[in-house]
């Protein structure tokens, strides 16, 4: 089901009041018949798929649990990894590696043709990615290596654990979420509160704002300027586009995080921040604390952290990859950087230009790391300014690869970028210089006025209160005006 | 943090509410209750009067829409589009094709254009366009003259819809107008972008560079069926129960069915903000835009092929523009754009013809759009009924002497 439509305001209306009404365990219940309702809305044939996966895990987890065997342990949590990344593989990257491995053969002069089988009357060659997998799957194997690990028991309970794993605002697009932060949650319903009601409902409303009102009526002039030959954009345009597809994407995914966390607070559960504010981060390791929090939290905890060698200790979805990232580096760390970012950077999708993009942020990470102690020699303004808009030009340059359809075009646009003769032209409709410089603005503003003046709201509530009622008036009347499932949230397809 | 100790506390459910603050009670939803009742009262306010026709807002206020007809049956339609039509919507191609069946099917010859034939500055009851005249011109002479115009086309909308009319209607010959201004347009309209799934139409426009790349980010639209509001459900089983409760809304609540309407003013509002604000006027500069004009360029050639290799002859003309005002675009760019398009007209062997000053100034607009503010300002493209009679009338003459007397 797809967050900015008409049928999901429905689904919370029901829900979100027998939430509040029904006893522990019929609850529980609801919560599982609403997340496989949830799922089955976009394609009811994948549910077998994700209730596998989910019950594979459910048993390894508890026998992991139970058997004091480091062999055995070891054997299921191998058995665990290789279930998920072998779904992962299957559905995700399987055509990306059949193309590359042909395309290697036949550079070396092999002319070898595959002949894909027919399942279901479909071909294997057209596997449809199903909805959400990478979220699911980094879902249960966390939970599946805290238990390995012993940082959580098993959870005995089917139906909770379904719960946490599949738990419908959470489910396609994060965030990534612990067992040990949600499960009580679920488990344990809090004191009704209105707060939750007006809480809730006002990070539906920002989110969808991001969505329907800016990330939707932004694409066009994207998919505009992208369609163009790399020939006819000069380096102004190469900035501009890769500007407004960072807003793009930012206020799609973050729109999307918004009503996810929105969803649950109806429900008096609190989900941890998936961003704050990135594009005004000072650094690009400050860059990966404040971008899709849980992903980068959860790349440190399972990927980085072992890779580098560090023993890991228990730890939530809200902190960040860099952070780690900043210790005393050796040659092991620095691998696991760059493998982690590589990693992360596939994980969003099956193509080099993904891979090109993980590693564009290592390297920058890399450098920071190296350079940090000649940086925080300079002038605190100096640091904060230049630190704001260097790092703005490194995040919003490493989308390109991210955006544009193939990694020659890629490149090519960033070539365009480092040569000077190209700053003396403009390629793209005057709207789309206009719109991006607005937007950039209004980033600007939002952030000083929600960490200067916002927290001065509580000193003067009554103040306060026609001001909140007229900024819910806007949202109200921008998002029914808007409010059309025309495109799909971008981190959908990862 | 150290790379050995990444540990914090799960946060906790008093955790939450701390961080949330104390308990507000009632107070919590009084803005929300209040903001919800100023948003409806807002949106009645501005939305809930007339309708308004954003085609003609965009022609000029004293410009008419005129899609010509003859004998009461449509010659002159708009786009392929096959969605349910409603009155008052200008004819598709569907439409056009059945008149002209029940005409008798004669030789057809075909004249793709935009704004500046199908609208009539200060239109009175019973005028016409230059398309109508030149069907009566021709039609003595064995021909019906079938005309699809949009507002602002680019010729990369013109070529898709060429090679979808085609494998349709053989024609003689096509008339083509190669509008300075429509150079900057690089999108295509759904109406044209549906004509790209057909399958003998894709085939054609695959045979080119430009071609393929239309294809490419036209050919995977949604069906044409399919409700472009909804795009991201298609072929998903949430997408019965979403129409369901759209349409039960449309139904029951006039607010909701006038989104588009709403959607369509403040688009407009900002537009004209925009312009305040900016000082743009109908008169402003504005420049060549290289993406778009090169691939706007391939496209006309790639019709000139295309025309050539299946013997339809081509009839290019520089379309008429104002010359009584500082023009709205650089005079250089224009003056190469005009060269580049004789060239290319000999290269394929179509005839040319440079109309830029067939049109007196004084048969203009006299009112540009209410996009630029409600003072008059001269319209450089649109004109009265007078001068479509002299467009007609140099059309006939060229198409009769230059290719059914060739």
């Amino acid at each position: 089901m797809i967050f900015n439509s008409v049928t999901y305001f429905l689904l919370l209306a029901i829900v979100v009041p027998l939430w509040w009404v029904l006893p522990r365990r019929p609850r529980l219940w609801l919560v599982f018949a609403t997340s496989l309702t949830f799922y089955g809305f976009w394609r009811w044939e994948f549910l077998a798929l994700l209730m596998a996966n989910t019950g594979l895990d459910y048993v390894l987890a508890l026998l992991i649990h139970n058997s004091d065997d480091q062999r055995r342990r070891k054997l299921l949590l191998c058995i665990s990894l290789t279930s998920n990344f072998g779904a992962l593989m299957f559905f995700k990257y399987l055509s990306f590696l059949n193309s590359n491995a042909l395309s290697l053969l036949q550079l070396m002069g092999f002319d070898v043709r595959i002949e894909w089988p027919t399942i279901f009357g479909a071909s294997l060659g057209d596997i449809i990615l199903p909805l959400g997998i990478s979220f699911y799957v980094f879902h249960t194997l966390s939970y599946v290596i805290d238990v390995y690990r012993r940082f959580i028991p098993a959870q005995r309970d089917f139906i909770l654990y379904t719960d946490y794993v599949l738990f419908f605002p959470q489910l396609v697009a994060g965030p990534i979420l612990r067992a040990a932060e949600v499960m009580p949650k679920i488990s344990q319903r809090k004191p009704f509160r209105l707060d939750y009601i007006s809480d809730g409902v006002q990070r539906i409303l920002f989110g969808l704002f991001l969505k329907v009102c800016l990330a939707d009526q932004i694409a066009p002039l994207v998919d505009s300027g992208f369609d163009q030959s790399v020939a006819a954009l000069s380096a102004l345009d190469v900035w501009t586009l890769a500007f407004l597809f960072g807003f793009q994407i930012y206020f799609d995914f973050a729109g999307y995080s918004h009503i996810a966390i929105g969803s649950a607070k109806l429900m008096g559960i609190q989900f941890p921040e998936n961003f704050n504010y990135p594009y005004m981060a000072t650094s690009p390791r400050d860059f990966w604390r404040r971008w899709h929090i849980s992903l980068s939290s959860w790349i440190r905890d399972y990927l980085y952290l072992p890779l580098s060698g560090a023993k890991v200790m228990m730890d939530h979805s809200t902190g960040g990859l860099a952070g780690a990232a900043g210790a005393e580096h050796t040659e092991r760390r620095d691998f696991a950087l760059f493998a982690s970012w590589a990693i992360m950077g596939l994980w969003h999708g099956a193509a080099w230009r993904f891979l090109v993009w993980g590693l564009w942020h290592a390297a920058f990470v890399f450098l920071y790391r190296t350079t940090k102690p000649t940086f925080t020699k300079l002038p605190a303004g100096v640091q904060s300014i230049g630190g704001w808009m260097l790092t703005l030009a490194i995040a919003m340059l490493g989308w390109i690869p991210f955006r544009a359809s193939t990694l020659s075009i890629a490149f090519g646009m960033w070539v365009k970028v480092i040569d000077p003769r190209q700053y003396f032209a403009m390629g793209l409709f005057e709207n789309t210089y206009l719109i991006t410089a607005l937007l950039m603005a209004l980033m600007v503003a939002a952030y000083f006025v929600e960490t200067r003046l916002a927290p001065r709201s509580s000193e003067r509530p009554i103040l306060w209160l026609p001001v909140q009622s007229v900024a819910y008036a806007f949202l109200i009347a921008a998002v029914f005006v808007y409010l059309q499932p025309i495109r799909q949230f971008i981190y959908f397809q990862f | 943090m150290s790379l050995t100790s990444t540990t914090v506390a799960t946060p906790t459910d008093a955790a939450d509410d701390h961080a949330a603050g104390p308990d507000r009670g009632w107070l919590a939803i009084v803005p929300l209750v209040a903001g919800a009742l100023l948003a409806g009262y807002m949106l009645h306010a501005a939305f809930g009067g007339q309708r308004t026709s954003f085609e003609d807002l965009g022609l000029g206020i004293n410009t008419a829409n005129h899609l010509g007809t003859f004998e009461g049956e449509p010659i002159h339609g708009r786009d392929a589009r096959k969605d349910k039509q409603e009155p008052g919507d200008p004819p598709n191609v569907e439409q056009v094709m059945a008149a002209w069946k029940r005409r008798g099917a004669q030789p057809v010859g075909l004249f793709l254009g935009n704004s500046q034939i199908h609208g009539i500055n200060q239109y009175k009851e019973g005028q016409e366009n230059a398309a109508e005249m030149l069907f009566k011109r021709l039609r003595p002479r064995g021909v019906d003259l079938l005309t699809f115009t949009q507002p602002s086309a680019s010729l990369q909308e013109h070529y898709i819809l060429f090679e979808y009319l085609l494998a349709r209607l053989h024609p003689k010959f096509l008339i083509l107008p190669v509008v300075f201004m429509n150079q900057r347009a690089f999108d295509v309209r759904d109406g044209i972008a549906v004509c790209v799934q057909d399958p003998e139409t894709r085939q054609a426009l695959a045979q080119t560079e430009i071609g393929r790349r239309l294809v490419a980010r036209f050919g995977a639209a949604p069906d044409e069926s399919a409700d472009k509001d909804m795009a991201a459900l298609e072929k998903t089983t949430q997408e019965v129960t979403e129409k369901a409760l759209t349409d039960w809304l449309s139904r029951h609540w006039t607010l909701w069915e006038l989104r588009p309407e709403a959607r369509g003013q403040i688009a407009d509002a900002l537009i004209r903000g925009r312009n305040t604000v900016l000082g743009i006027s109908g008169q402003s500069k504005r420049h060549m835009i290289k993406g778009a004009y090169d691939a706007n360029m391939e496209a006309l050639a790639a019709i000139l092929e295309s025309a050539r290799q299946h013997d339809v002859q081509v009839l290019v003309y520089i379309a008429p523009i104002r010359h009584d005002a500082e023009p709205p675009y650089i005079a250089s760019e224009y003056d190469a754009c005009r060269k580049q398009v004789r060239e290319l007209a000999e290269k394929y062997g179509a005839a040319f013809a440079d109309l830029d000053e067939a049109v007196p100034s004084e048969l203009y607009g006299v009112h540009s759009s209410r996009v630029f503010g409600r003072e008059s300002q001269p319209d450089f493209f649109h004109f009265q009924e007078g001068a479509h009679r002299r467009l007609a009338d140099a059309l006939g003459e060229l198409i009769e002497n230059r290719i059914l007397n060739h």
